[in-house]
């Protein structure tokens, strides 16, 4: 009886044939994949790499916000005095007498601290200047 | 044209190396508001003064190389400095402490010697803001060793900026807050604060005349703080890039701004940027007056045409 699922082989040059139609398109397929996979390698390179951008990189001073993460220092030298705790700090509301002290130093072994500087666009005024008749209250010009 | 102005009160004083001035809407809140500007003048001294050996920016420099936890002021001061630097593509940049000194601007203003023989030592390019390891969250300071700090360019602004708040929110009435040609602005004044414009903050002699209704204004220039070192003359702006007083092409940069931060920033940028100035000002939006060595005045951003006020 015919097996109806598993219909019989083709035997001789139509096998041979149809091999090679195989080997092709596996052929086709591989070289897609690898073109697209390294087309996707070099885009995340290209965006993990300092100071590159897939982005065209903005003009010096273009008000756009901004993140930087300056580089530690070479040969900063770690303080071994203990931290002072950020509460000193906190809830009195006045500046008065806070000074710089030595802050901990990283546990060997541990990455520094990263640095974070956000900043948002220069913003004009709400209103530009106008010209007046008046005299002067106060002056602005160089000190 | 703006004929209406605030009649309020006024006054001034020596404060932070120049002069400042405080005008305000009500009268009667003048005292209480001097009183929170100085408060607040002698907090920003404490933090940021480069004369004062107890100041934490010198006990910064002092440590360069050793991380060290700075007060809050002395934080949000750094933090304008650095987003300064970062806006300006560097061309203000809080590093350039040594630079400034090597110039012979290692003590106040007044008590510079405006003729000094010696000879300029070589110029060295500024450190660069980018190696300053700093942490807003904990206020953790590394400086490069060797590398001193100068927020002049923006904490007299910052200053400015802190004192017209405080005042307005609490008296309510509307101030300005002149320190040495850098105003800030807060509370209503009804017509705005007529405000004249010179090279020198402290000239007297008649020139244009604008109305401030909010916002800040700051004013750069080349032509004060400066003196003659080793026969050469030199000013307090330095060229991060060089390390040397800018090459002046700019006799002076006024700048309007919602905050006197900002307002410095540029104006302090435009004098360092020379040439470039006006299109990298130009992209900011931000309205601008620039007199050229020749006295040619370019006005970008919506600046109003010059108009000579009247009599003081």
């Amino acid at each position: 009886m015919a097996d109806l699922h598993n219909p019989p082989e083709p035997e001789g040059p139509a096998r041979r044939e149809q091999g090679m139609r195989r080997v092709s398109t596996a052929t086709r397929w591989t070289l897609a994949a690898a073109a697209a996979g390294s087309a996707a390698l070099g885009l995340t390179y290209v965006n993990l790499a300092p100071g590159a951008s897939g982005a065209p990189a903005p003009a010096p001073g273009t008000p756009t916000a901004c993140t930087q993460r300056p580089a530690a220092p070479a040969g900063a030298v770690p303080s071994t005095t203990p931290p002072r705790g950020d509460r000193e700090h906190e809830g009195d509301g006045e500046d008065d007498g806070e000074r710089a002290v030595p802050a901990a130093a990283p546990a060997p072994g541990t990455a520094a601290p990263q640095t974070t500087v956000t900043c948002t666009p220069l913003t004009p005024p709400a209103q530009a200047p106008a010209t007046t008749q008046q005299a002067p209250q106060t002056r602005t010009g160089a000190s | 044209v703006n004929r209406r102005h605030v009649h309020g009160a006024a006054t001034s004083f020596p404060a932070l190396g120049t002069t400042a001035t405080l005008l305000t809407t009500d009268r009667q809140v003048l005292t209480e508001a001097e009183r929170i500007l100085k408060d607040e003048l002698a907090a920003i001294d404490r933090a940021c003064s480069r004369f004062r050996p107890d100041s934490e920016l010198s006990r910064a420099n002092a440590t360069a190389g050793t991380a060290t936890t700075v007060g809050r002021l002395f934080a949000q001061a750094i933090e304008v400095a650095l987003r300064a630097a970062a806006l300006t593509g560097g061309a203000v940049d809080p590093t350039v402490g040594r630079a400034v000194i090597a110039l012979g601007y290692d003590r106040t203003f007044t008590s510079l010697r405006p003729q000094d023989a010696t000879p300029l030592p070589t110029a060295r390019p500024a450190t660069g803001w980018q190696t300053i390891d700093w942490c807003p969250e904990s206020r953790r300071l590394l400086l490069p060793p060797g590398t001193a700090l100068d927020l002049g360019a923006t904490a007299k602004a910052l200053a400015a900026d802190r004192a017209a708040r405080r005042i307005a929110e609490a008296t309510g009435s509307g101030v300005l807050v002149n320190l040495g040609g850098d105003l800030a602005t807060a509370g209503h004044a009804p017509g705005g604060w007529a405000v004249g414009l010179a090279d020198d903050h402290a000239a007297t002699a008649p020139g244009p005349v604008v109305t401030v209704t909010s916002g800040a204004m700051a004013t750069s220039g080349t032509g004060v703080r400066a003196w003659r070192r080793g026969g050469r003359p030199v000013h307090h702006i330095v060229d991060p890039a060089t390390g040397r007083s800018t090459e002046t092409f700019w006799r002076t940069v006024t700048v309007a701004a919602d905050t006197c931060v900002d307002a410095n920033t540029a104006t302090t940028a435009a004098i360092v940027l020379g040439d470039d100035a006006t299109a990298w000002l130009e992209r900011t939006g931000l309205p601008a007056r620039l007199v050229g060595l020749d006295g040619t005045v370019t006005r970008l951003g919506g600046w109003p045409e010059d108009q000579s006020g009247g009599p003081r």
